[in-house]
């Protein structure tokens, strides 16, 4: 959701990027002594000047990151979340949503409805009400005008101080407004209420929200961030949860079962989530990766591939009982691809470490057939060669 | 790579040029190296860096450290009983990973043998975020509780094919201090 990055530094310099964004916009627009909390007609030119710093912002993050190719894939999300808001909304606003290759969990959109997500975020979600609840939570910081009124709430503050000088200044920014952090803490819980009140009208599960939040509590054990940085992060998602939960609570028709769409998603984002944990096995984030790949099974239960690489995490984190597992998995991957190569490797590595040398000649050799110009050819020969 | 090139920076003022070549055997470190005449030695606490034309020129880096060390960029780790096929690939997922590294290409990666120990050998090129392409050998072993690492880096084929007969030298003079092994 706005807010539910798993780099803490990220985060921050998102926070950064949103308080410049705000503070650039204020230098251009000529201030006014207003005193407001909701939208007023009229701020056009704020909004126009807001546009066209998304439009530079976005062109920014698409330069600096890469975009996850997958038509199909953009389709489905934009449909979904197209098909998520009523037609006097999306007669305003053209929501489309781009999907990055990043494998930190993030989400963010822009005023004019791009919305864009992380194939970490759309790696860790685990069905279609969970997407539906992202994508709506996205959709009202556009729909909500959460960008101008954030601006506009920086913009009264520095009006309110004006006249004021030093201390008395501070103290009367700090008692008159709340900070723009928990002002913009506000404008994430409206988002959650109005994507609870969405995704039900469609007949989600709204309770998945809070499942949502508590995976990402589960993720961070094995993110990039630092004890204090996740302790931190953990809270702020706890609070998250229990704002959640409330508000299921206090809703009694929201909080009626619905659809969970876990077949629909995974239909069309296993690939995503193959490539993700990929990702995460290279980054020995095993138990993720593992996650990953034990999702993307359910969908494509005779892919070798994912067993391969259920096979490598296995044979890479070395727990009691990961290398037996190893084996298996190899093993079934081979009998689903014979002609596979790494798994006859990743056996063979199993083999040879456990002193099974015909075993591992076997699986060597058999690697070397299938994959006789192997880039690690070299060390496949030399252990075979001690094989014999 | 980054923060190395900023410390080597700060650092550089701190060079101590060798005139002759001298054996580097101090005795926090586990390992001894021959610097060549004309190499200057960057002062770092954690590993040795040297070097003839500057760090951003190139590089030739030693470094020894326990197996049990974090990464910065992935959460796998050495382990005793790997073969050096799985060492390198710890390595290579290391550097692959490194947001900062960009275009990274795996050129070789060959069993080797260094001072008697079973080890990988790397050749890779990446760019480095500002759009400088650099080309790197990269030598590796486990022993014990303890990884070594010899490798030498420079920011064009020039620079590269300039001094690698040198590097070869450097990694032929490199010894690990037995007694010292964990």
């Amino acid at each position: 959701m706005g807010r539910l990055g798993a780099k803490e530094t990220k985060r921050r310099i998102r926070c950064g990027i949103a308080a410049l964004f705000i503070f650039s916009l204020l230098a251009c627009v000529p201030a006014r002594s207003v005193h407001f909390t909701k939208v007023e007609m009229g701020c056009e030119e704020e909004e126009r000047l807001l546009l066209q710093r998304s439009e530079a912002e976005q062109r920014l993050i698409e330069e600096q990151r890469s975009v996850y190719e997958d038509e199909q894939l953009e389709h489905y999300l934009t449909e979904l979340a197209r098909s998520l808001q009523p037609p006097e909304v999306l007669a305003r606003i053209s929501f489309r949503v781009t999907v990055l290759r990043d494998r930190s969990a993030d989400a963010l959109s822009f005023p004019d409805g791009r919305i864009y997500l992380t194939t970490g975020m759309v790696a860790q979600l685990e069905n279609e009400a969970q997407l539906a609840i992202l994508l709506t939570h996205e959709m009202t910081h556009c729909t909500h005008r959460h960008a101008l009124r954030a601006l506009r709430h920086v913009k009264e503050g520095a009006v309110r101080r004006k006249g004021l000088s030093g201390a008395a200044s501070a103290l009367s920014w700090q008692n008159a407004l709340p900070s723009l952090e928990t002002y913009l803490d506000e404008l994430e819980s409206e988002a959650d209420t109005v994507a609870l009140q969405l995704v039900v009208r469609a007949g989600y599960d709204g309770a998945e929200g809070g499942k949502l939040l508590e995976w990402q509590q589960r993720d961070l054990e094995e993110g990039d961030l630092d004890e204090v940085s996740r302790v931190t992060r953990y809270r702020e998602l706890e609070k998250r949860k229990e704002f959640w939960h409330k508000l299921l609570d206090t809703r009694a028709e929201d909080a009626k079962p619905g659809i969970t769409g876990r077949e629909a998603f995974l239909a069309h984002t296993h690939r995503v989530i193959l490539d993700t944990a990929c990702a995460d096995e290279a980054r020995g984030r095993f138990t993720l990766a593992q996650r990953e790949v034990e999702r993307y099974l359910a969908i494509r239960p005779d892919d070798a591939r994912a067993y391969c690489l259920l096979g490598e995490i296995c044979r890479q984190r070395g727990l009691v009982g990961d290398r037996n597992k190893a084996k298996d998995c190899y093993t079934k991957a081979i009998d689903l691809r014979p002609s596979f190569p790494e798994p006859h490797r990743g056996i063979g590595l199993v083999y040879y470490k456990e002193g099974e040398k015909a075993r591992a000649k076997n699986s060597f050799e058999a690697y070397l057939i299938f994959a006789p110009d192997a880039p690690d050819k070299a060390y496949i020969q030399r252990y075979l060669s001690t094989c014999n | 790579m980054r923060k190395l090139l900023i410390l080597c920076m700060l650092c550089i003022a701190a060079c101590a040029t060798t005139n002759q070549a001298t054996l580097y055997e101090p005795s926090s470190r586990n390992f001894s190296v021959v610097i060549p005449e004309g190499w200057e030695k960057v002062n770092m606490e954690k590993y040795l860096l040297i070097t003839k034309y500057g760090p951003f020129s190139h590089y030739i880096l030693v470094q020894d450290y326990g197996i049990d060390r974090k990464f910065n960029h992935t959460n796998k780790k050495f382990k005793k009983s790997m073969l050096p096929l799985e060492a390198s690939e710890v390595i290579i997922d290391e550097i692959s990973t490194d947001e900062q590294i960009k275009n990274f290409r795996l050129i070789e990666n060959m069993p080797v043998t260094i001072n008697t120990y079973d080890g990988f050998r790397l050749i890779f090129t990446y760019n480095t975020a500002d759009g400088i392409g650099h080309k790197t050998m990269y030598y590796g072993f486990v022993i014990g509780d303890m990884f070594y690492s010899i490798r030498y880096n420079a920011c064009n084929e020039a620079y590269y094919q300039k001094d690698v007969a040198t590097f070869q030298e450097v990694l032929n003079s490199f010894r690990v201090l037995q007694a010292r092994v964990m």
